[in-house]
């Protein structure tokens, strides 16, 4: 133990002086041992580059050291918060098909960097330029249906819901095990719903599930769920898709006009499946006042609400409505057995709805009771992190949709 | 944020010895040799002009070259510049005050250095305007400058604001007195026109309730301007150390209310002043207490001087051989977050967090050593272990006792989630 403290002094003036012998060459300390040429650039470049890149849907690339390194206090806070990679899921509790996130050793060293002054390594490395990707991620869709018009948002509009409907011509049913959106513009098309218009499949059910209608809710930069043997959407001959894009321009392009024409891209499955189905759970006072209003130290700050399965189901995902935020969920299911099972933990984030697929399908027999417990604004903030945006009222449904087979 | 930290005697928290992290430490420092090179300092046009600074105390800014106070290192020169920029997008550097473009937050003032670099060489960094390779000019670019240290000036316990800006230091000198220190996002003293601005109170009992989250204070006392105008101070009914109060601090009007909880195991002593006289400081020399280093928490024994000090986020974590030694230290410095979180020592949470979240990721690297349901439950323990070790250091920084309780809660939580996943089968 002398030894080693006698090590440690040694070290320590031996550094001391090798540093002092630098002199007049540091203006800040670099601790970080890793450095942005050899391990940043992969790291970003496989978990950030969809989005982050020149001409993606971020408000930064991080492709570059030069485009990285002014971002590093909102690097640091964003993975801290755990904002980014978005999804919001909690892996403890549940494992999920399209869950985006970084190990723990990616993490660390991000985080290691932003905060050890960001050294950029060696420069005989500089990694080559990182082109965005153009590619439908599924490969070539089965049908092709490009919006019927460009969408334009003027110089002086940053943001824009519009709403078109595709035709999709087909004269039989169809199944669908995936949809996608390749977008036109990347930096603008900022999410989508995507869905079989309503007039052409049945309401609900004497059981209370309705076929599906929602087909996908696209946010860039994740690859959508390919269903397999488990099940499939139903796409009835004659079928329009009613597909629901949130344009939104980051801040670097808010004075400029843009235009988009995306393309929806389809995916059948094969013939003879399972329909997939959508059970609806929601507090029975989901449009109350006590949730549709502001937050205040006065409001509860958890809500419980359940319903009970009225046939046979095999659970393979669930998804929040869009706009839900600022609020924590915790789904359980209480078989008639009396056993237990977690369905997830999430927090939804602002723009980042989307549909949690499970690794595998749960079991839901006839009698189980499904909980949800909703707690409000509980997540910690690192400091400097933005505060939850305060939520839009008429946009904090608490409506979770299961999406079932039966 | 690039911060320095307050300084931790190293012998506190065992750092044993292996040939490893000297080398790690070796490669940190070449690595430093990438930071900016000294070029000529003459006047240049619209930058700011040359100042020296101490390379490991940003806080040290004097006129002409010399030795740092501190450290005794060399000084090296800088072009300092204060812009207003947003709270976490330093991209933005505006001239005057306004509202980020992104995130639509109010601007707030930060210290930067101005180097120039060339858009093909983002290795170049120098303190001159010069002439890239390909011959067109260098471009201008700021860099965060590193927040100004985090040691106490006056002996008491130094936090840094959730507004990543203000600083502050509480002291508790004498029975019955609270003073409060404030200083700027670079550990400067508040010229007094901010002070002014400052609406701040000392509470020494309050509840709590879990069920609305509501604080209810039962013993509040405002805390006011000094005659000096250089600190604020109230009078409380305190007298007996360990004595716990909570300073609540709204910086501006419009800004919100901060807590910063201090926990003060004994009462807070004025550090003596620095041997040599540090030369020609551009600040107020009498804020002496950074020429020593001096404990970083009151519950750190000042009694007892380190034998040796350092930053010890510099060390790399030691790593165990064997799985059963990673799993027995990391329960150790969990349980030394506990102690900490317990004594009010925030400030030096970060050391042992570290640790942990070292340890942690030595084990995700044998992950594949563990049956399919363990490694379930282990993966995502480790990244939350990791993410929360970070939390904890943030957290540490500003003292809010609530958010660092919640946060070592979620800690703990997966420190035992690890270790149950890793630990033998009995």
């Amino acid at each position: 133990m002398r030894l080693q403290r006698c090590v440690t002094l040694l070290a320590i003036l031996l550094v001391t002086f090798t540093l002092a012998g630098r002199r007049g060459e540091a203006h800040k300390p670099i601790t970080s041992p890793y450095t942005y040429n050899e391990h940043v650039f992969p790291i970003v470049r496989d978990r950030c580059g969809r989005c982050h890149v020149t001409g993606g849907v971020a408000p930064m690339s991080l492709m570059t050291y030069k485009d990285a390194v002014p971002w590093g206090e909102s690097i640091r806070t964003e993975l801290i918060a755990g904002h980014m990679p978005p999804g919001g899921v909690d892996e403890s509790h549940g494992r999920f098909k399209n869950a985006q996130t970084l190990s723990a050793r990616d993490l660390n060293i991000l985080l290691t960097w932003v905060t050890g002054g960001t050294p950029v390594g060696n420069t005989e490395r500089t990694p080559p330029a990182v082109i965005p990707g153009s590619a439908w991620r599924l490969g070539t869709p089965d049908l092709v249906l490009p919006f019927p018009s460009a969408v334009t948002l003027g110089a002086d509009t940053v943001e824009r819901v519009e709403e078109f409907t595709l035709p999709t011509g087909m004269t039989e049913a169809r199944w669908v095990r995936a949809v996608d959106i390749l977008p036109g513009t990347p930096a603008m098309v900022r999410s989508a719903t995507i869905a079989v218009k309503s007039n052409v499949l049945p309401d609900s059910d004497r059981d209370g599930t309705t076929s599906e209608r929602v087909l996908g809710l696209w946010v860039p930069g994740e690859d959508p769920v390919s269903l397999d043997e488990a099940g499939a959407f139903r796409l009835p001959a004659g079928a329009e898709l009613v597909v629901r894009v949130h344009y939104k321009k980051t801040w670097e392009y808010e004075r400029t006009a843009m235009s988009d024409r995306s393309t929806v891209g389809v995916y059948f499955a094969p013939r003879g499946t399972t329909e997939l189905r959508a059970l609806t759970l929601a507090p029975a006072v989901a449009q109350d006042s006590r949730v549709a209003q502001d937050f205040s130290p006065a409001l509860p700050q958890r809500l419980s609400f359940s319903r009970v399965v009225e046939e046979d189901l095999q659970a393979l995902a669930l998804y929040p409505d869009a706009g839900l935020a600022n609020v924590s969920l915790r789904v359980e299911a209480v078989r008639p057995d009396g056993s237990r099972v977690e369905l997830i933990r999430f927090h939804p984030q602002a723009d980042w709805a989307r549909r949690y697929w499970f690794e595998q399908p749960i079991a839901l027999p006839r009698g189980s009771r499904i909980e949800a417990v909703a707690t409000f604004d509980d997540t910690l903030l690192p400091p400097g992190a933005a505060p939850p945006r305060r939520a839009d009222h008429s946009a904090l449904r608490l409506t979770l949709n299961v999406v079932a087979t039966r | 944020m690039q911060r320095n930290r307050g300084t931790i005697p190293i012998s506190q928290f065992e750092l044993s010895m292996n040939p490893h992290w000297l080398l790690a430490w070796l490669f940190a420092v070449t690595l430093a040799g990438a930071a900016p090179q000294r070029g000529k300092t003459s006047p240049q046009p619209g930058v700011p002009p040359v100042t020296m600074t101490c390379p490991m105390h940003p806080d040290i800014v004097e006129s002409s070259p010399g030795n740092c106070p501190i450290c005794k290192m060399s000084l090296v020169p800088v072009r300092i510049e204060t812009v207003w920029t947003c709270p976490v997008h330093s991209v933005i550097a505006e001239d005057r005050p306004g509202v980020c473009p992104i995130d639509h937050r109010d601007l707030i003032q930060m210290t930067v250095a101005v180097t120039f670099t060339c858009a093909a060489h983002p290795e170049i960094n120098q303190i001159d305007r010069g002439t890239c390779p390909d011959g067109t000019p260098m471009v201008k670019m700021r860099t965060l400058r590193a927040h100004g240290n985090h040691n106490p000036q006056h002996g008491g316990l130094f936090f840094m604001a959730p507004d990543n800006t203000h600083h502050l230091e509480g002291t508790f000198p004498r029975a019955r007195i609270f003073r409060l220190y404030l200083y700027d996002d670079y550990a400067r003293p508040l010229p007094a026109k901010q002070i002014k601005d400052v609406k701040a109170r000392v509470v020494t009992k309050e509840t709590f309730d879990a069920a609305t989250r509501t604080t209810k204070e039962i013993a509040a006392f405002p805390l006011v301007k000094s005659p000096s105008g250089s600190y604020l101070e109230a009078r409380v009914d305190r007298s007996a150390v360990p004595a716990q109060m909570t300073a609540k601090v709204q910086f501006k009007s419009d800004a919100p209310e901060y807590r910063f909880d201090f926990t003060f195991a004994e009462l807070s002593k004025k550090p003596t002043p620095p041997a040599p006289a540090p030369p020609r400081t551009t600040r107020d020399t009498s804020a002496a207490g950074r020429t020593r280093a001096p404990a970083t928490t009151a519950a750190a024994s000042p009694a007892s001087p380190p034998v040796a000090l350092a930053d010890p986020s510099q060390f790399a974590t030691p790593i165990p051989d064997t799985v059963d030694e990673v799993l027995a230290q990391l329960k150790m410095r969990s349980a030394q977050i506990g102690e900490l979180v317990q004594s009010g020592a925030f400030g030096a949470i970060w050391v042992p967090a570290f640790q942990a979240k070292d340890l942690t990721i030595a084990l995700e690297t044998r992950l594949g050593e563990l049956s399919a349901l363990r490694r379930e439950a282990a993966e995502p323990a480790i990244k939350q272990l990791v993410r929360t070790a970070w939390l904890l250091d943030a957290f540490g920084d500003v003292g809010n006792r609530q958010q660092i309780v919640e946060a070592y809660a979620i800690f703990a939580s997966a420190v035992t989630d690890v270790v149950s996943a890793f630990s033998a089968r009995p």
